[in-house]
């Protein structure tokens, strides 16, 4: 018996050292012949499930493989997954693109494990509109959003509710718990913080107004949404008359036929997009750096747009059917937020949401 | 009588006087060597893909920096003093373990009557009620869940049709509460109590029951007196199932709880996805680990010391 155990022991004591960092490839060697990253002729993008990943397998995907022979595989997944996987192989990567949230974009690039994109490896970034851009030269972006108020006009005009002007126009009891905010752990949630902050005078350095401020919110709110996709359902429900969503989700809403618009407060909405960044010690950096630059070639973007999303490149519009819904004039009040900061104090004002603001839910509802 | 008692003993002693080689492979001989061989696969399994990742997570719980590769790591307690001095992560503990033992008893509630139905039943009939009982588990959790979620939304199906049947006067809060966590978990783990109950009651010999009636017991006495106490391992087993299932449930608690019921696993994803805290989100889930199994020893011990500890032999 003693042997047996020895021998499991032995085993298990294995097993624990092969969960260690993989041994690394030379340069030049190519990847083993596991999953689909084995030939020249396809890549591995991971990157967010929903409209994201519809539109690259069934929309870009077939273009770039038409025009390069290249295949594209996609791995549908959340930006924090794809950030832990993309750690976890870093030596030997399977994942040739991953698609990452602003701030996944500059923690991916902290940890190094990004390439370097430029006009040099990439051409096409030489049109790309610098507000998009969330982390200089760790990644290209692609699919273009903001993060913005979003009402029912049908419900807001039959109650009469004034239109909303600012960010602190979110909280107020007329609403009676008719709203659906996603909670911090959500990057929406995330810069409804910071947007509150900026309204009542704080910062990224100074968040105490934007906590007080979501107290209120958090009062009125009947919870705030663990999981994003379930704001939809509660608006097409009629649950919901306001939230703050992606605006790609107000497009897809409007489109679907509900009475939806995005509102853009004095303070301004944050500009962002979903972001390719190159693995870095991708046996495949050739490959996976000509589809990176059709992404943010005109031609993809205009396909991109047609999903709902910002097009990130100049020449290239946002199509007349989304203009009611989320289009945004010249004059309209735009940021790009500080990503590299929000990366830093993220644990501090989700530990400070969820000890401070989260006990607040339903305390002002009647 | 002394030769017959000479002759015994020497019958006894017999092994003792076998040739030393022979005495050498029957020493070597293993009882439980074909039973091992047999769960070498299982093994080998368990601890590939259960015992070896569950000691790495062990091992980043001590580390104190947020570093997957352990390098330049060092390492502490510092992630365990945390989550124990902080009041946030202790209240989520107590709410995990609160829901999951309300879990526990709602699906026991709802799911004695089912079982003892299903006992008593003809062939058919016990047929077409497991089959109703395990089709909840034929759909997703998370097409169930948003099921619910649906029908319990304050203009969801449930709070109309209460109001329009003059029940209430305005909807009731049964989305982002603990209330509708356990709905939702005691309906999902429902058949997990009802097949550990129902394969008890198939246990009880059937004349125990007849000759307590012949004797003048009646069905309640006959119930309280003899089916109830037989069927305790099913329940108890029942029961640690649905509690064990409860506290590492997350689905469920972050779509039917919202922000408001921060249950410990919702609480181990957030710290691990969001915020790439995966040595402090290894700690907690360790915690959680190790409630789970104290919180079931307590339990399953309590019965099985308890007056009805013969049922359990």
């Amino acid at each position: 018996m003693k042997k047996v155990i020895t021998a499991l022991s032995i085993f298990m004591l294995l097993c624990l050292a092969a969960c260690g960092a993989p041994t690394p490839q030379k340069s030049g060697e190519q990847a083993s012949s596991e999953g689909g990253n084995s030939d020249n002729k396809s890549i591995t993008v991971a990157g967010n499930g929903g409209v994201i990943e519809q539109t690259i397998r069934d929309v870009i995907a077939p273009k770039f493989e038409e025009e390069t022979g290249i295949k594209v595989n996609y791995i549908p997944g959340l930006s924090g997954e794809i950030l832990s996987k993309v750690e976890l192989q870093k030596n030997a990567p399977h994942i040739d693109i991953a698609f990452f949230v602003p701030t996944d974009v500059y923690r991916a690039n902290e940890k190094d494990l990004t390439e370097i994109l430029s006009e040099e490896n990439v051409p096409n970034f030489t049109n790309v509109i610098d507000d998009f851009v969330s982390v200089e030269g760790a990644g290209a972006p692609v699919f273009g959003l903001a993060i913005a108020p979003a009402y029912n006009t049908e419900s807001f005009e039959k109650n009469g509710w004034g239109p909303i002007e600012s960010w602190n126009d979110l909280v107020s009891g007329d609403y009676e718990g008719k709203t659906a905010f996603v909670d911090i752990t959500n990057d929406w949630g995330f810069n409804t913080l910071n947007a509150l902050a900026m309204a009542n005078g704080g910062s990224t350095d100074n968040i105490d107004p934007g906590i007080e401020k979501a107290k209120e919110l958090a009062g009125y709110s009947t919870t705030f949404y663990k999981n994003s996709t379930q704001v939809m359902p509660a608006i097409q429900q009629g649950a919901a008359d306001l939230s703050v969503l992606g605006s790609y989700v107000i497009s897809d809403l409007a489109e679907s036929g509900i009475p939806i618009k995005m509102a853009i407060p004095k303070e301004g909405v944050p500009l962002q997009a979903f972001s390719a960044t190159l693995v870095k010690n991708t046996p495949k950096e050739e490959q996976a750096l000509q589809f990176i630059d059709y992404l943010v070639s005109e031609e993809a973007q205009s396909l991109i747009a047609e999903e709902g999303f910002y097009p990130v490149v100049e020449g290239v519009d946002l199509p007349e059917k989304y203009q009611e819904s989320i289009g945004i004039a010249e004059d309209d009040p735009t940021f790009k937020p500080d990503v590299p900061k929000f990366a830093e104090i993220r644990a501090e004002w989700s530990d400070r949401w969820n000890k401070e603001v989260v006990p607040e839910i339903g305390k002002l509802l009647e | 009588m002394e030769a017959a008692r000479a002759q015994n003993h020497q019958k006894r002693v017999a092994p003792k006087e076998q040739p030393p080689q022979q005495e050498k492979r029957a020493k070597k001989r293993k009882p439980w060597a074909p039973g091992l061989l047999l769960l070498t696969s299982i093994l080998l399994f368990l601890f590939g893909f259960f015992v070896v990742p569950m000691l790495y997570i062990l091992y980043l719980s001590f580390i104190s920096t947020d570093n997957l590769s352990g390098e330049g790591a060092s390492y502490s307690l510092s992630n365990y003093i945390t989550l124990f001095t902080d009041s946030y992560y202790l209240n989520s503990l107590w709410v995990t373990v609160k829901i999951s033992l309300l879990s526990s008893l709602v699906a026991l509630v709802l799911g004695y009557p089912i079982a003892l139905t299903m006992a008593k039943a003809s062939a058919k009939i016990r047929a077409l009620i497991t089959l109703l009982i395990a089709s909840p588990l034929l759909v997703s959790i998370v097409v169930r869940n948003f099921g619910w979620y649906l029908l319990l939304l304050p203009n969801g199906t449930v709070n109309t049709l209460l109001m329009d049947l003059g029940l209430i006067s305005k909807p009731m809060n049964l989305l982002f509460s603990e209330v509708g966590v356990i709905i939702g978990l005691s309906n999902a783990y429902l058949p997990f109590m009802v097949l550990a109950i129902v394969t008890s009651l198939y246990n009880i010999d059937p004349s125990l029951e007849k000759a307590s009636a012949i004797l003048g017991a009646s069905p309640l006495r006959n119930f309280l007196s003899i089916t109830l106490p037989l069927s305790l391992p099913g329940i108890v087993s029942g029961c640690v199932l649905v509690f064990s299932l409860s506290m590492s449930a997350y689905v469920t608690p972050a779509l039917m709880g919202g922000a408001n019921v921060p249950v410990m696993p919702v609480v181990v994803y957030d710290q691990i996805n969001n915020l790439l805290q995966w040595t402090f989100g290894s700690a907690l889930s360790y915690v959680l680990l190790g409630t789970t199994l104290l919180s079931v020893f307590l339990f399953t011990r309590g019965f099985e010391k308890s007056k009805f500890k013969e049922v359990f032999r």
